[in-house]
């Protein structure tokens, strides 16, 4: 996760990292690979169908909301990790946020954190006056109250965690909340095995 | 009128591809009458997001007053993205 850690929050500008998938397209092929390496871990079917789609959410996010307001390398950065019990999971991108995204239909936000909260828990859409707006509240809604899944989001200095394992990825992944603030979103999921 | 949904793909995922899929079924898949159900069967299908079946489900209101059924076949994410859209 490193590796995605440090070109999210990098301040020099980033133009040819491999690692991204600069279109949907290139995003869906490599986000699928992850299914079939789930069930080759020991996952459940119903775990590894889970799991992409919430990878699907997150990582079609980027694309919804930042085509056009790319700050330099267009595209959503996504990698996992296997070890003995799960796996970690991140996305991210340099987009433009989910503050700037959200004021455009709610001009009275008035922070990153109120903004964070309002994407993963209240059904609104950054697009207006497109009636949508379920994924990020369908993630969190997969992962809360789960003893054995996590997930940490930030955004600006937007930050929402839910889950059990929530507290390990703050442990595992400390520059999430330590590093100074950038454009766009970044999000780690932890998903341990039944 | 059953529709086979993994004939869209094994991975049902992003708005663009939902709104796609809900125009070639707009186009090809006409029910006989207002009274006959739309089954979107997801047999065979290994995943698929909220923002998809959305877009499936919005593509077919537009067009057709059926009533519309989902046969989720047992599949998490199918049932889970059932909670997130209105099949009404």
């Amino acid at each position: 996760m490193q590796a995605l850690l440090e070109w999210h929050f990098s301040t020099k500008p980033q133009t040819d990292n491999a690692e991204v998938s600069g279109t949907r397209d290139v995003f869906e092929a490599r986000s699928q690979k992850v299914f079939s390496a789930l069930l080759k871990h020991g996952f459940t079917e119903s775990d590894a169908s889970l799991v992409y789609s919430i990878i699907g959410e997150l990582g079609n996010n980027s694309f919804d909301h930042n085509l056009g307001f790319w700050r330099d390398q267009p595209g959503c950065y996504f990698s996992f990790e296997f070890d003995a019990s799960g796996v970690t999971l991140g996305l991210a991108d340099r987009g433009r946020g989910i503050f700037n995204s959200l004021k455009r239909v709610l001009p009275e936000l008035q922070s990153d954190q109120e903004a964070i909260e309002i994407a993963f828990q209240r059904v609104i859409s950054g697009r207006a006056p497109e009636q949508r707006g379920n994924g990020l509240k369908f993630v969190r809604a997969i992962i809360n109250g789960n003893p054995k899944r996590g997930l940490v989001a930030r955004s600006g200095t937007g930050l929402l965690a839910c889950g059990g394992h929530a507290s390990w990825i703050a442990t595992t992944s400390n520059s999430l909340f330590s590093e100074p603030t950038v454009g766009g979103t970044i999000a780690l999921i932890r998903w341990e095995k039944p | 009128m059953k529709i086979q949904m993994v004939k869209f793909g094994e991975f049902l995922m992003s708005r663009p591809a939902g709104h796609e899929a809900a125009q070639i079924i707009v186009e090809n898949f006409r029910p006989a009458s207002h009274d006959e159900v739309i089954e979107l069967d997801f047999l065979n299908v290994k995943a698929i997001g909220p923002s998809w079946l959305h877009e499936v489900v919005k593509g077919l209101r537009g067009s057709y007053p059926n009533q519309i059924q989902v046969l989720d076949q047992g599949n998490a994410s199918v049932i889970e993205s059932l909670k997130f859209v209105d099949l009404r």
